[in-house]
């Protein structure tokens, strides 16, 4: 996803571009990240929220802030830049359509549950109550109900993230096929050791 | 009771698409045009999947980036589907969002009057596919008229915002020609309108 990369450097620069003119103290590194880029990723938000905050500061302070009058296409005037009115939304075939879709508007409807052995050595499924699923990419976290299921916005190629304690964490990525899902859960046993429950008396 | 409207995506960090700033695309669902070539069927199929926002609510989830908008003279592309639908929505959403987030609209023109007419004062800019200008390659493509979308280029130069348009006028494989296209842009010139995108639509047939 070398486009993503791109944009990713590009509103870097710009977050780079604002702090300079409003004299805010911006460190910032080189991505290292190797996967998949949507162009911008936790620790790029936190960057903006920084910025923001900054800002927000400054201008309690009485101060001026400068917040204008930077071209993207003077940043990007190495990138292929097409107008795009007949713009698919899901398309990945054509490298210049090939950005990045956040469509937070599907709703996934999951349900957790483990592999159970009855008594009579049958496997079922049971559901996991308070299994801990978040949204790597927004940082936004739901657990499941007393069904085992969640509810969680999310867009296509986002990564769920699904925890709990006593099982292994298992990922996600959220494809059409993914809207409704079912995540079993493997049991972690290496977590899981011996607990003493303390007890203590009131005097 | 607040206005609503099915979101069918929507795509942030766009850099230099619609003007020279950062903007994030919003896709409506819904659309009056049923093309040959549509490349995102989503919007005319099964809207049962996708979530309803307030104008509210997409605010919330869109201003994660107005610091990138502010900077860079950029904002919201209401595209789709057809975003002209939307009228009252898109009007609650400029009133949130205040002046400062510049508001594009890619459409086909392809609805009433009145939409048009009240989406006019709070949209900076019309991104709009024409299609063809010849009636009958309209209406093979697209299986309606371009009555109102004829009706609609008249309204905005009426209100001297030509200007703020830009034109697309896509070669459409097996529908129009490049002779046809030149005389489209022909006609739209007599009308007014100077800036023009001409491109070649990417077929997709379902």
């Amino acid at each position: 996803m070398e486009r993503g990369k791109h944009t990713c450097r590009i509103l870097k620069e710009i977050r780079r571009q604002i702090a300079d003119a409003n004299g805010i103290d911006f460190v910032t590194s080189e991505c290292k990240y190797k996967g998949d880029c949507n162009g911008t990723c936790p620790k790029c938000e936190a960057e903006v929220r920084y910025i923001e905050k900054e800002l927000r500061s400054r201008s309690l302070a009485g101060k001026a802030v400068s917040l204008a009058g930077i071209s993207v296409a003077s940043l990007a005037m190495f990138m292929p830049i097409a107008n795009q009115a007949q713009v698919p939304l899901n398309s990945t075939d054509n490298a210049s359509q090939n950005y990045s879709i956040h469509a937070d508007s599907i709703e996934i409807d999951g349900l957790v549950c483990y592999d159970e052995i009855a008594p009579d050595g049958t496997c079922f499924k049971e559901p996991l109550i308070g299994a801990i699923v978040l949204n790597m990419r927004t940082e936004s976290a739901t657990c499941t109900d007393l069904d085992g299921r969640f509810k969680l916005n999310a867009c296509l190629g986002d990564t769920l993230e699904i925890s709990y304690i006593g099982f292994k964490t298992q990922t996600i990525t959220i494809s059409e096929d993914t809207r409704e899902v079912t995540i079993t859960l493997e049991s972690d046993d290496t977590v899981i050791g011996e607990v003493i429950a303390g007890m203590v008396y009131a005097p | 009771m607040a206005e609503k409207a099915k979101i069918i995506g929507i795509a942030r960090h766009r850099l230099s698409t619609d003007g020279d700033g950062v903007t994030t695309l919003v896709a409506f669902y819904g659309c009056p045009l049923r093309c040959k070539y549509c490349l995102n069927p989503q919007s005319i199929g099964d809207g049962s999947r996708f979530r309803e926002y307030t104008p509210e609510e997409l605010y919330a989830e869109t201003c994660i980036d107005e610091l990138y908008f502010l900077a860079t003279n950029g904002g919201i592309t209401f595209g789709g589907g057809e975003p002209c639908l939307y009228p009252k929505f898109i009007r609650k959403f400029r009133e949130i969002c205040g002046p400062s987030w510049r508001i594009n609209l890619e459409t086909s023109l392809n609805v009433s009057r009145y939409n048009i007419n009240e989406l006019l004062p709070f949209v900076n800019s019309f991104i709009i596919d024409i299609k063809d200008m010849n009636p009958d390659i309209y209406q093979d493509y697209t299986g309606k008229t371009n009555n109102l979308v004829l009706d609609n280029l008249r309204s905005i130069v009426k209100a001297g915002r030509e200007q703020d348009c830009l034109i697309r006028l896509p070669l459409i494989p097996n529908f129009n020609t490049v002779a046809d296209r030149l005389k489209s842009q022909d006609i739209l010139e007599t009308l007014g309108f100077t800036n023009f995108d001409s491109f070649t639509y990417q077929k997709r047939l379902h």
